[in-house]
This record gives structure tokens, sequence and C-alpha cells, in this order.
């Protein structure tokens, strides 16, 4: 439906403009035998403009315009049939009017011209920059009114509370990161501690150990104990869980 | 209003003005500053010779009731360069075709247009008024028509002031007065009930 509104044809004079353009440009005056004169002109302009726009997909919107070129082109076939058979026996009123009215069409249109020239020479070039309304965008959406303004000894305070709201969130990244012990990282080290000792027990490993390392410790030794690397013996409920490396005989 | 007054009232226009950045008509005006529609066409008039001065940037807009705040046309390059907004909209031979008539002779109706122009142009003022060149408002002569005007972003691309300041606009106005006597002479144009016949296919 947007094509609708790039139409080829728009690429093209009205019929108007063509057809005083076609005058001009034999240098004629505007009557009826520059009319019957040009009428060839006109037509082939219709036939190239028929042509190039056969690929126009807005098919109705198309030929709802081109049918106005038709209508001109129509009155000029009747204007130059009758310069060719030169009868002037019966005049058709209502006809008459028709030629006259164009003739008149065209007068006032060759007078007009040059403003499409005045316009097209303006267009862009110095342009008037504007705004749009500030108001949502601005003005009241983002209005900062603390009330007194004349007392600003509250401002030192808030602007602390909201820097120690980041200083939190800055600290807490700080904690995780100094904290962070893989998985991998722990099994890799137990290997390594296990090819110097033969037993030890959790309590041993976990040795001031914080939390998380705690989690992760527990869950490196189970890996190696699923792997078959280590063996793990707890006597009784919560007691301390000793390991031991399993010897490969 | 005394002097103190209207240096103020001044003041504030020009704030208004700035803040509202869209076109904003004189009615509106008074309604904010609380000063009567006259006094405003005399405050903006005195904003009008203060601006027009050499070291100032901004210049008013026209538009029927209305008025807006936009940059010199002079300054077009400078911001330009500071935006650097590719402006190559190009106007189609039936664009200007368009755009001139309802610039030199606007509000006019589609009927009136056509009937310079020679073609239905129906799609073409849809265009027009999709991109935002032109407006328009139902006609209070005539139900189920419109008249079609320029909108201050055609201005703008034109780096026109008001439609007055056009080239030849008053030469153009005669030339429309010329005419019309000879052709009401011949065949009234455009016949009534052509027109509504238009309206009812294409409304």
């Amino acid at each position: 439906m947007n094509n609708v509104y790039k139409l080829k044809i728009f690429d093209f004079e009205g019929p108007i403009e063509k057809l005083v353009e076609l005058i001009e440009d034999k240098k004629l005056e505007i009557n009826e035998l520059s009319l019957a004169q040009i009428t060839t002109d006109f037509l082939n302009y219709l036939e190239s403009l028929t042509s190039q726009i056969q690929s126009e997909e807005n098919k109705r919107e198309y030929l709802q315009i081109l049918s106005s070129f038709v209508v001109i082109a129509s009155r000029l076939i009747f204007i130059k049939s009758k310069s060719l058979l030169n009868f002037n026996l019966e005049k058709d009123e209502e006809e008459e009017k028709e030629i006259k009215d164009l003739e008149i069409r065209l007068r006032w249109f060759q007078e007009f011209r040059p403003a499409l020239k005045i316009i097209k020479n303006l267009w862009l070039k110095n342009i008037i920059f504007s705004r749009s309304y500030l108001e949502k965008k601005f003005v009241f959406s983002q209005i900062f009114a603390p009330g007194n303004l004349k007392d600003v000894s509250f401002a030192p305070e808030y602007l602390n509370k909201i820097f120690g709201e980041f200083e939190k969130l800055l600290k807490e990244e700080k904690t995780l990161a100094k904290n962070l012990i893989s998985l991998e990282e722990k099994i890799k080290s137990l290997l390594a501690h296990f090819k110097l000792i033969q037993e030890t027990n959790f309590s041993k490993l976990s040795e001031n150990a914080s939390r998380g390392e705690l989690i992760v410790t527990f869950l490196a030794i189970l890996h190696l104990a699923r792997e078959g690397l280590i063996l793990l013996e707890q006597n009784s409920h919560f007691s301390d869980i000793i390991i031991k490396k399993r010897s490969h005989e | 209003m005394n002097e103190a007054n209207k240096k103020n009232k001044l003041a504030e226009l020009e704030a208004l003005l700035f803040i509202y950045g869209e076109p904003i008509s004189f009615k509106k005006i008074s309604e904010v500053l609380e000063i009567t529609e006259d006094e405003v066409l005399k405050l903006i008039e005195d904003l009008k010779l203060n601006l027009s001065q050499e070291d100032r940037g901004l210049t008013f807009l026209f538009l029927e009731d209305k008025v807006q705040l936009g940059t010199k046309p002079q300054f077009s390059g400078i911001l330009e360069k500071l935006i650097k907004a590719e402006i190559s909209e190009n106007l189609t031979p039936a664009s200007l075709e368009t755009l001139a008539l309802i610039l030199y002779f606007g509000p006019i109706s589609r009927s009136k247009i056509e009937y310079h122009r020679g073609v239905d142009s129906s799609f073409i003022l849809k265009s027009l008024l999709l991109r935002g060149l032109i407006e328009r408002y139902p006609d209070p002569k005539m139900p189920n028509a419109y008249l079609y005007v320029p909108s201050f972003k055609l201005l703008r691309h034109l780096g026109i002031s008001k439609v007055e300041d056009l080239p030849d606009y008053q030469k153009f106005q005669e030339l429309n007065k010329k005419f019309e006597n000879l052709s009401n002479e011949n065949i009234e144009t455009p016949k009534q009930d052509e027109v509504d016949l238009q309206i009812n296919q294409n409304e």
C-alpha cells in the first residue's frame, strides 16, 4: 500500500504542463492550430509514459491517473481531425467550449510555469530548522523540584547517599571476585596435593576456607571419588571425612 | 501595557516560542501570556524586528493564524554540518506542479488543482500529505471536500518565513484574477456535479 505514494507516474509532468512545454518547444502560440500541430508529440509522450510504467504495481491508481491523460489526448485528436477535415459545417457549442477551455487552461499554466522553477530553486537550498515540542521530552518529566531552593544544605547529604548506593554495588563485586575459585582449579590443586601425601581429611583440606571454598572443595573430592582417584571414608554421621589416595596396583 | 510590562511580555513570548518549538496559534499565545490577540500580534512584530538584526540567529515562520520559531535560512549550512543529515528528498514533476499551486494559491481545493494540472491528483495529494509537506482541512463552503495548504515543514524546506515572501507572489495572485473572469465567461470551472462525483469515488 505504501507504494501508492511513490507511483512512478509522479515522475512525469501533468498533461497541461506537458502541452505547454511542447508548444513552447516549437515556439508556437497557444491556439487551435498549434494544438493540432502538437497532437502527435503528445500521443508519443502518452505512449512513452505507458511503456515506462508497465511494471507499475499499483494498477488501479495508475489507470486512474492515466485516464486523465487519455481525456486530454482525445480532445487533441478531435481538434486535429477537425483541422484536417476542415469542417465548419455544424458548430457544436459544447465542443467549442471545451476547446476554448483547454486553451485558457494552457495559457494560464504558461504564465504560471515560472513559479515551478522558483519552487525548484528554493527547495532545500536554505533550510530553516526548528525543533519539536519540548514539553514531554524535557520540561515536565525530568523536572527537579526540591521545594525550598533557598536552603541547599540538604544537598551534600543526599549526594552522599546516592554515591553510597553505588559504593555498595562496587564492594559486593570485589568480594565475589576475590573468592572465586573454579571447580576445575580445585581439582587440579587436590591432585597435586595427593601426589605428595597418601591420606588426609576434609577438615584439614578446608582449614581457614571460606564458605564458598568449602563447597568447591567438597564438590571436588566427590568428583575425584567418582573418577576413582581417591577413596572416601566416614565412620559416623557428621564426623570428619577421611580421604585416601587410591593406590594403583 | 506599560513599557516595562511590555518588555517583560516580549521576553515571555520568546521563552514560550522556544519551549513550544512547534507552530503555535496566536490564540493560544494570548491565553498563556494572558494578553489580547491584538497585543500578541504587536509583540510578535516587535520580536520580529528584534530578530531581524544581524546578531540574531532566529527567525519567524508564519502560516495562517500560527507562528513558529526557526533558524535563519542562511545558517542552513552550519546546521546541516552539525546534524549531518542527508537531506536529499527529491521533488518529482508531479509534486512540483502540485506544491507550486498550493503554495501560491492555497487554500486550494483538489478540483482546482486538477483543473490546472489536467490530471487526477488524489494520489499525489495523499503522497504530499504523508510527507508532511502539505496539510488539509474541510472546506467550510463545501461538505466532503478539503482545502489544501502548505505546511510549516514546506516553508522551512524552502527557507521562507511566509508564503507571501515567495518570489513574484503578488504577480501570480493577479494572474489568477485575470483568468478567473476569462474562464467564467466560458465554462464554470469546475462543474459542481463533476466535483461531487469525483469526491464520492475517492473519499
